[in-house]
């Protein structure tokens, strides 16, 4: 905490300094530039670290504009009625969109069905490595264009390291098939608007069509997910067959998992620190051994939190006392070589096979959903003025009739909580806001247009946009980004532009996207990755892309496959 | 403690079968004859659903196969010394011939079984009280010796 306050308030004091003696646009970008470069290094304080971060320079550039234009001229505040405009100002409609996405996906993770599916795919390989992989790429590449990329890393990531741990990969295996998810959840992701709060943001904020992802964005994703299957399928080639029979270890990631469907408290940390049931000196002890890979309620127990409280927190976060104890009676029983480990194992997976299968009514609702989804969203296309959270928040209701009544206040919590991991963005779009009205973006937009046409304003804002989204956050980058096209006539080729290039810095270090961060732990279960290390690791791969997606977009400029046109229905004016 | 459980007349000496689950629904039967459980038929699918997901032999030659019930029963619990031992696919693949029956009730927690299921694993880990037991002539005496190793 102190590591980030201090920087904090030099930087608000250095803002009102810059303000005072040079000039308030410069103050404001230096802010918002900061705020960007500190939401890195709070990463992993989690949210409440984070929203510190932003809300405290979020309100020392409100007041620095204030102080300099007046309370009037700030967006929204020019009239107690101007709701609409404060809205839109803080992305609400994107967060209502966020909040539908959330509750379905969540409502899809307590189903089971993605896991059916992958256990489907090793069951049809016949155990065969090669197809396994390439079908985990192709599927997650899938997943990640119509759910959110964090929820598909958590399933998906768990499933592939399941399969391959009872396969007998080496880490080191492990490790790139592991990176190539990261890279499917991000650029495999770009070929619908669903796939990222990014494309949301985009197709909101410039009145992008959902078919403008399936139309230009498909064959950058269509890039990434053929060259990661020729990396799964060297990977795997000459591998020996993997067991078709879903393992124990499935119950046990099942438990260990990084952060829990169904469960409204996020992870097990969390929940402890919500009930206040933990002593502050022991979550930096916990957190440095979930760090070492050592499963979280473990971790707590090894740092002496008592069992009783460890149980409590894992039953709210699992929603199921059962698992819970368990879990816990398993650890202990398989610590001390005690053969009932194998008996509660076996109990486990009755109980969490037979919680499936009840699970499986629930299906139906999951796919009525989904249509709704598409339906809503084929007629946006048409009709721009139907919102598109009307989309998100009618699936999410249709699948939410289908959840067992005991899980549906779970299902409602964990999408709360997922929405709120967002709320630190508030303050930023709020920055971003007040830099566009000064004009900032227009300035900075201009400059760019001047270097020398589309095809180069178009190659700056990718590899700016990806490069930043690399260490800082994605939805930031692409709210600031999707400015400085406001009011050109090439909007759709800039959009495009910036749409790839935050999804491929999205997996250019392990901070550079929710999915990252989530994929990176699961790593560390097998290996330990530095920083640097990922970099190395990913960094070809990243390049080889980059230039690729270069070449792609140059094409696209000199064939003029994406029009120019003047912007319709928008809110970028807004900010 | 072993006699909040079961009692000597809960212990037979009488059951042989081809597999695994003819001795299930051998000993539960037995069970159901004594009047410890009312549903034979759903004991026998409880028990064999969950052998099915996992096998439930231990060490030893000792098997726990259990389930929960959703009678309004606490804990019930039944042995079976086999003549013949049977494949209960063990941890160290030894046939079993110590049968252990557990039934409980089914509850939000089930942390009950676990620890009635510990009680029972517990009284057999020595090799020598092993060999006592399977020179015991009557379920009395083997009954005592499964209370002495319990109070152990």
């Amino acid at each position: 905490m102190r590591k980030i306050i201090i920087p904090v308030l030099a930087v608000a004091a250095a803002g009102f300094l810059i303000a005072q003696f040079v000039d308030t646009l410069l103050a404001l970008a230096l802010i918002l530039a900061a705020a960007v470069a500190l939401l890195s290094i709070a990463e992993g304080g989690g949210a409440r670290l984070k929203m510190i971060v932003t809300f405290s320079l979020g309100l020392a550039a409100f007041f620095i504009f204030v102080s300099r234009h007046g309370l009037a001229a700030a967006p929204g505040f020019s009239d107690i009625s101007e709701f609409q405009l404060l809205a839109e100002t803080i992305h609400l409609n994107i967060f209502i969109f966020l909040f539908g996405l959330y509750v379905f996906v969540n409502c899809l993770s307590y189903t089971g069905i993605v896991g059916d599916i992958a256990w489907k795919v090793v069951k049809l390989s016949g155990g065969r490595l090669t197809i396994i992989l390439v079908a985990i790429v192709l599927l997650t590449s899938f997943l990640a264009g119509i759910f959110d990329g964090a929820t598909v890393a958590s399933i998906m990531g768990i499933i592939t390291l399941t399969i391959l741990l009872s396969g007998g990969m080496s880490s080191k295996d492990i490790v790139s098939v592991m990176l190539l998810l990261v890279i499917c959840t991000n650029v495999g992701g770009v070929w619908f608007v669903l796939g990222e709060p990014t494309n949301v943001l985009a197709a909101e904020k410039m009145g992008i069509n959902p078919l403008f992802f399936l139309r230009y964005a498909l064959p950058f994703a269509a890039i990434a997910v053929a060259a990661a299957c020729i990396v799964a399928f060297r990977v795997a080639v000459r591998k020996p067959k993997v067991s078709k029979e879903r393992p124990e270890m499935e119950v046990l990631l099942e438990g260990i998992s990084l952060k829990r469907v169904h469960a409204g408290h996020g992870n097990l940390l969390e929940t402890m620190i919500n009930l206040g049931e933990i002593q502050v000196k022991m979550i930096g002890k916990i957190e440095e051994m979930i760090d070492r890979g050592i499963p979280d309620f473990d971790a707590a127990l090894r740092a002496g939190v008592p069992e009783d409280v460890v149980h409590h927190a894992l039953s709210i976060n699992l929603n199921s006392k059962e698992l819970s104890r368990g879990l816990i009676d398993y650890w202990n029983a398989r610590q001390k070589k005690d053969p009932m480990a194998e008996i509660i194992i076996g109990d486990l997976l009755e109980y969490v096979r037979d919680e499936y299968k009840k699970r499986r009514k629930s299906r139906v609702f999951i796919f009525t959903g989904a249509g709704v989804l598409l339906v809503i969203l084929g007629v946006h296309s048409f009709f721009q003025q139907l919102p598109t959270w009307v989309s998100t928040l009618s699936a999410g209701a249709v699948a939410f009739i289908g959840i067992g009544a005991t899980a549906k206040r779970s299902i409602l919590g964990q999408a709360w909580h997922d929405l709120t991991e967002a709320f630190f963005l508030i303050p930023l779009f709020g920055i971003i806001s007040l830099i566009n009205t000064m004009g900032g973006f227009e300035l900075i937009g201009e400059k760019i247009l001047s270097l020398g046409g589309t095809a180069v304003g178009g190659l700056t804002v990718f590899f700016s946009s990806g490069l930043v989204s690399s260490v800082a956050d994605n939805i930031a980058v692409m709210d600031a980004v999707t400015n400085l096209m406001a009011q050109s006539v090439h909007w759709q080729f800039f959009s495009l532009a910036a749409i790839v290039g935050t999804a491929l810095g999205g997996f250019g270090s392990p901070i550079a996207s929710v999915q990252a961060i989530i994929l990176s732990t699961l790593i560390r279960r097998v290996s330990r990755i530095t920083f640097f290390g990922w970099i190395k690791r990913i960094g070809l791969f990243f390049l080889v892309l980059a230039v690729l997606y270069a070449a792609l977009l140059f094409l696209f400029d000199l064939l003029s496959v994406v029009p120019d046109a003047p912007r319709v229905g928008t809110s970028a004016g807004a900010g | 403690m072993i006699e909040d459980y079961l009692s000597a007349e809960d212990i037979t000496f009488d059951i042989s079968g081809k597999d695994k689950f003819e001795i299930i629904e051998k000993l539960l039967s037995f069970l159901h004859e004594r009047g410890r459980i009312s549903d034979l038929h759903c004991a026998i699918q409880a028990v064999e659903h969950r052998e099915r997901v996992r096998a439930t032999g231990l060490e030893k030659g000792v098997a726990i196969p259990h389930a929960k019930l959703d009678e309004d029963i606490r804990i019930v619990a039944g042995i079976a010394r086999l003549k013949e031992p049977v494949d209960f696919q063990a941890v160290d693949g030894t046939p079993c011939r110590h049968i252990v029956m557990i039934l409980a009730k089914r509850v939000p927690g089930g942390a009950v079984h676990i620890s009635a299921l510990s009680t029972f694993a517990r009284v057999f880990v020595t090799a020598e009280r092993m060999a006592r037991l399977d020179a015991a002539r009557t379920p009395e005496e083997y009954f005592t010796i499964l209370q002495k190793g319990d109070h152990a």
